[in-house]
């Protein structure tokens, strides 16, 4: 203790203070966005905690990454799996996710399945926003929607698209302006400027994402 | 040992037959194009079934080579062979176009048009256009030399083969004007 010097004690003080104040901005970091959404502004405190499981307005249910809405006869209306980070925000009541594989029915049948890099569910306004890169399959996979984004509204069951819209179904492609698929009629319609082009030799649609048929209920 | 005349000739022969079987199966080439223009479109996802509708205009090109103008067209089609295997046209409809060679035609291309009141079918299979109600039809041989063939019906309703260059109808009216060569005066 002889060589311990008053400046030997302020060096130390300073070296825990300064780790001390980089443990609680990381720690602060994280509570401002532990999901780590790119690009996505820093989320309120009202935000549930990550990896729960929530019951939430509009009979949607949030059980880790997955996401399920049901009507009002208790019957799955879609259900979403988010590959990639995921948000549950309780006071704005909406939930927010990265890619996406979304999969709507009809009276317990699968009917569209979507793959986005993002999607954005309005419990209140019952609405569920896709974007980035994304895909509308049909349940067979063998015709697959094209659009920049989308909007499903819970209630009417329409999905909307505008801006350039494609319909690929075997060697032909549909491309048009605007697009609206009513979920209860199984009917799309394509709207402004229509092309419907066939190309002989064209390769047939993929397959949709996560194989097809089965029942929920 | 050399192969005699006789083999070599043989073998030739059964190389030719085989080359000639080999040809024979290959499927035809299929070069049928076609777009549909229109101001909106309709799909039905489990049917699978197009329905177009406003300012429709169809266009094909391969076997025949021209236009369809109709208010509606509805389309089922071949997802197997990627073309339109057939279509049904709400009218009034009118066509224009011109066929490949015809059979037995010598090499001859027909020019059709042709227009319709109710409704117009066309079938890729069988190559027959249907003009219903108040049909029309212009066929001319092409190209326009002096064994020329114009002819024109009018009917009830008229269905124009367009691989044979063969029409039949209700109620028609024929009007035919067969260019034939002048005989040189006798001596």
């Amino acid at each position: 203790m002889r060589n311990v010097r008053p400046w030997h004690l302020a060096l130390a003080a300073s070296v825990v203070i300064f780790l001390v104040a980089v443990v609680l901005a990381l720690h602060g970091a994280r509570q401002a966005n532990p999901a780590g959404l790119a690009g996505a502004p820093p989320l309120p405190p009202s935000r549930l905690p990550y990896g729960g499981s929530y019951k939430l307005p509009g009979e949607v249910e949030v059980v880790g990454p997955r996401i399920t809405q049901r009507d009002e006869q208790g019957r799955v209306l879609w259900e979403a799996e988010a590959q990639g980070a995921y948000d549950v925000d309780g006071d704005r009541k909406r939930v927010v996710a990265e890619r996406v594989r979304w999969r709507l029915f009809r009276e317990g049948q699968g009917a569209l399945r979507v793959e986005a890099g993002k999607m954005t569910s309005e419990l209140q306004a019952g609405t569920v926003a896709f974007g980035d890169g994304l895909r509308i399959y049909t349940e067979d996979g063998t015709a697959v929607f094209g659009a920049s984004q989308a909007l499903f509204d819970t209630r009417q069951r329409t999905l909307t698209a505008e801006g350039p819209v494609t319909l690929r179904k075997g060697g032909y492609v549909a491309s048009a302006r605007r697009l609206r698929i009513d979920a209860v009629a199984m009917k799309a319609h394509m709207g402004g400027g229509v092309r419907l082009a066939f190309q002989p030799g064209a390769a047939e649609a993929a397959p949709p994402p996560g194989g097809g048929g089965g029942r929920k209920g | 040992m050399r192969p005699t005349r006789g083999r070599r000739m043989a073998l030739g022969l059964g190389a030719l037959v085989a080359a000639a079987a080999v040809l024979a199966a290959q499927p035809a080439a299929q070069t049928d194009r076609a777009t549909i223009d229109a101001d909106q479109l309709e799909y039905d996802i489990d049917s699978g079934q197009a329905v177009l509708t406003g300012n429709c205009l169809v266009s094909i090109e391969g076997r025949v080579t021209g236009t369809l103008r109709a208010s509606k067209v509805a389309v089922n089609i071949d997802t197997a062979a990627n073309k339109i295997d057939n279509l049904e046209a709400t009218g009034p409809v009118t066509f224009d176009g011109i066929t490949d060679r015809v059979q037995g035609g010598a090499g001859k291309r027909v020019q059709v048009v042709g227009s319709c009141r109710d409704r117009a079918t066309f079938s890729e299979k069988t190559m027959i256009l249907s003009l219903i109600g108040a049909a029309h039809l212009a066929t001319v041989t092409m190209p326009q030399d002096q064994d020329v063939k114009r002819a024109q019906f009018d009917g009830q309703t008229i269905s124009y083969d367009l691989d044979a260059n063969r029409v039949r109808g209700t109620k028609v009216r024929i009007q035919m004007e067969i260019a034939t060569k002048e005989r040189a005066p006798a001596p």
